[in-house]
């Protein structure tokens, strides 16, 4: 699924191009979202017991034009042990394991290619590619 | 109650969640022997690691994955896969045993 940058994704993405600031590598985590993020909010942020935000790595960028980069290695959520319920919708892109907000801490999010409501016990897993950000313009 | 910590490290006695999601799909449970580390703490307020029940911490498994290089070669690598636990989760002796 094809995700789009926040205001701070591309904010990120013109100080690296122009050379302004130094943009250093960090730490990138998926969260899952029950409501949707915008380019400048955060999601409500799934918060079923046995929930946390999940590590990725990313690929080097594709030589198409544009190119696109996608998650390497697979993700698993849970499983979830209690108080599920709702609705697994969207992702995003966090710069830690938890808290932030999205003028300062979220990079990109996405609307989930299949939506799901776990069940007690259920995990939810990410196939490694599913995740893929690219530039539109 | 023992008092948990970042590095702290914890053995899961017991399989943790579904062998198949309810909808049919692969679930993927924590199994038992895993060993974990306490990476974080996430306030009941605070957006991130959830727990419902409220303040948690964030016990982290190392887990070996099949990566690609550039040259599209595949490799062993580690990922960590991430689960929110309450202290008094961590503290339940038939689920965890803290590892010294």
């Amino acid at each position: 699924m094809a995700g789009q940058f926040s205001r701070l994704g591309k904010s990120r993405g013109l100080d690296a191009v122009d050379g302004r600031v130094s943009v250093s590598t960090y730490t990138p985590f998926i969260a899952l979202n029950s409501t949707a993020p915008t380019d400048s909010t955060l999601g409500g942020e799934y918060t079923a017991t046995g929930y946390a935000r999940q590590s990725v790595a990313f690929s080097a960028p594709t030589a198409a034009d544009p190119p696109v980069t996608s998650n390497s290695g697979g993700l698993t959520f849970g499983p979830f042990t209690a108080n599920t319920g709702a609705t697994l919708s969207y992702a995003s892109l966090m710069n830690a394991v938890s808290g932030g907000a999205a003028t300062t801490d979220m990079y990109a999010w996405w609307t989930l290619t299949t939506a799901k409501t776990p069940a007690n016990g259920d995990s939810a897993t990410v196939a490694v590619g599913a995740i893929t950000l690219s530039y539109t313009v | 109650m023992a008092e948990i910590a970042l590095g702290q490290k914890y053995k899961l006695l017991r399989k943790i969640g579904n062998d198949v999601n309810e909808d049919g799909s692969q679930a993927d449970p924590l199994p038992t022997g895993w060993v974990g580390e306490v990476i974080a703490f996430s306030p009941a307020d605070e957006l991130g690691a959830s727990h419902h029940d409220g303040d948690c911490w964030v016990l982290s498994f190392p887990v070996p994955a099949i990566d690609y290089g550039p040259d599209g070669q595949p490799f062993m690598t580690q990922v960590s896969r991430n689960i929110a636990v309450s202290a008094a989760e961590l503290d339940d002796p038939t689920t965890y045993e803290e590892v010294t």
